[in-house]
């Protein structure tokens, strides 16, 4: 796996574990600003789990290409550690 | 006709396509071992989509989910947290797993684990750990199926019989069908929980507030604490921070270690569809928020039902809904169960048979999945009679449950990722780990700090696991190779 696909994986695994657990939480624990009407920490507890189709559809694309048909493999040749 | 007439005849409706699709799914699998338990490896996309998300989102979630928010407010949060958070490593966990069932031949956990760390206590601690764990989380299925039932038709049809009925055709598709069975009908069952959440999420709080906003205005002027994280406990006392956060991490690292999700990693067609299952079930995990909703939409509703988890069904026949309406919210819960305890059912007779007696008794592919069938009824009629009881006897089980399946995460991890870790360090830590999760679910009291079992359990198990593994003698380069790079070590040497 290339360094930075490596790099983003884990930085945004972490972020996203420290976001929606105590300390992360605290800060973005409140109901205003509302948005769609719903609570600012509903809303901020949902964005992260719509970013995390984000970073992978990203990482499916540096990795395996999007457009790739089911028998592609990873252009570094195989090596999944 | 009578109201509950027409929705009990919207049921059976219901109840009957499933059935159709469960036994028709089966027809082109092939009658061995690797098609009952892994579907051939032949699972794509959409089904693998559904069967993923149907599975994770149980009747805990589409009725305890509700009840959560009703009850213990932005406690419920914590479900909206873990689930694309945990599925995130399964990008490449997942498709690493496939490979080395493919390369081995392997349709459970307990076989990669056994097959790493050879010895025959590995099948038959991950059997028991499987059962005692799966039993109970059947129970509350079959109950919560039961609940909604006896709800909408006013009691003419109790618990037991909906119970009944509702697995009764379960049991029937799964046996005929197998893992097929549990694809289709979850993957029908699924678009329903998807379409019946999000309509009924969105139509109560206009409905019962005329908005989305104007609702949580009301819940903020009233009951502010609902809204501000970690919530409430169940009995009403603020939670705290610790056990929130626990929560979340005992469920992220646990939910992909259930039997009935991790065996999925064997029935996917290729890496790639996992892959891609992993970056679209966070579509899935939205349907939470209607979810919540509907929960929070019962906080200042007038009236309260008996119990926190009936807040569904409760709202549903309160808010005088067209009856098509009722009888489709009805089929949405049926199917949040039926599409998590069936593959539990499945997932669990499979593994009592392939990890707890294949290794011990010589039987042919045949015997086998007779002998699956067979476990598939007494499993079934087990946690039936647990479900008639009133459920009391299982609630220590039940709260271990997570506890006890998130010890599966170090040996799962160590046996793909880490070269150094031998049997005796896997075998130390599962048991430590387990005794240590169940002792303090059994003595609350012992917990200070109210932190999730099931974390406690990892605090021990993980040095265990490292220390005594190497204090033992390493592994064999080459057969540890296999499992750390199994598409590219060399086959001859296994």
């Amino acid at each position: 796996m290339p360094p930075s696909v490596r790099f983003v994986a884990w930085a945004f695994f972490l972020l996203n574990l420290g976001a929606v657990v105590w300390p992360g939480l605290t800060y973005f624990n409140r109901v205003e600003p509302m948005i769609l009407g719903l609570p600012f920490i509903m809303v901020w507890l949902a964005g992260w789990v719509v970013t995390s189709i984000g970073v992978l559809v990203w990482i499916e694309h540096r990795l395996h290409g999007l457009t790739s048909g089911p028998t592609s493999r990873p252009p570094s040749g195989g090596e999944n550690t | 006709m009578e109201r509950w007439q027409v929705i009990a005849v919207i049921i059976f409706i219901y109840l009957g396509i499933t059935l159709a699709i469960g036994l028709m799914a089966g027809r082109k699998q092939s009658k061995s071992v690797t098609g009952y338990v892994a579907g051939d490896r032949d699972f794509g996309l959409l089904v693998m989509y559904f069967v993923t998300g149907a599975s994770v989102f149980s009747a805990f979630a589409f009725l305890g989910g509700p009840g959560w928010a009703y009850s213990r407010g932005a406690a419920a949060f914590y479900i909206l947290s873990y689930g694309a958070v945990g599925m995130f490593p399964w990008y490449w966990i997942g498709p690493k797993t496939a490979q080395v069932g493919r390369r081995f031949g392997y349709v459970t956990q307990a076989q990669l684990l056994a097959g790493r760390f050879p010895s025959r206590a590995v099948p038959l601690l991950v059997a028991l750990i499987t059962i005692v764990a799966s039993v109970p989380y059947i129970t509350l299925q079959m109950r919560g199926a039961g609940i909604v039932i006896e709800a909408v038709t006013e009691g003419h049809i109790p618990l037991a019989w909906g119970a009944a009925l509702a697995y009764g055709i379960v049991i029937w598709y799964v046996l005929r069908s197998g893992v097929m069975a549990v694809g289709w009908t979850n993957t029908f069952q699924g678009i329903f929980m998807l379409v019946i959440a999000w309509t009924l999420g969105l139509y109560l709080p206009f409905r019962l507030y005329g908005g989305i906003g104007p609702m949580f205005d009301q819940i903020m002027a009233s009951r502010p604490e609902l809204l501000s994280a970690p919530g409430l406990t169940s009995s009403g006392e603020p939670w705290n921070w610790a056990g929130y956060s626990s929560a979340v991490l005992v469920s992220l690292i646990g939910m992909q270690m259930w039997p009935h999700l991790f065996m999925k990693a064997f029935t996917a067609r290729d890496d790639r569809i996992i892959r891609r299952t992993v970056i679209l079930f966070p579509t899935f995990q939205l349907f939470l928020i209607p979810v919540f909703l509907i929960g929070f939409a019962g906080v200042l509703f007038p009236s309260a039902p008996a119990d926190a988890d009936f807040i569904l069904p409760f709202l549903v026949l309160k808010t005088d809904l067209p009856v098509l309406v009722v009888g489709l919210f009805c089929a949405g819960a049926l199917s949040a169960s039926m599409s998590t305890g069936d593959t539990i059912i499945h997932s669990s007779a499979s593994v009592l048979v392939e990890d707890g007696l294949a290794p011990f008794l010589e039987m042919d592919d045949h015997t086998a999945r007779r002998m699956m069938r067979g476990l598939v009824l007494v499993i079934g009629a087990v946690a039936y009679w647990f479900a008639l009881d009133d459920g009391t006897s299982l609630v220590a089980l039940l709260l271990g449950a997570y506890g006890m399946i998130s010890q599966f995460a170090p040996s799962v991890l160590a046996a793909l990722y880490w070269k150094r870790a031998t049997t005796p360090g896997m075998l130390a830590g599962l048991f430590v780990g387990t005794v240590t999760a169940m002792f303090f679910v059994l003595n609350p009291e012992a917990n200070l700090w109210g932190v999730h079992e099931g974390i406690l359990g990892l605090a021990v198990h993980i040095p265990t696991l490292i220390v005594v593994s190497l204090m033992t003698s390493p592994q064999d380069a080459t057969h540890v190779a296999g499992f750390l790079r199994p598409k590219t070590a060399n086959r001859s040497a296994d």
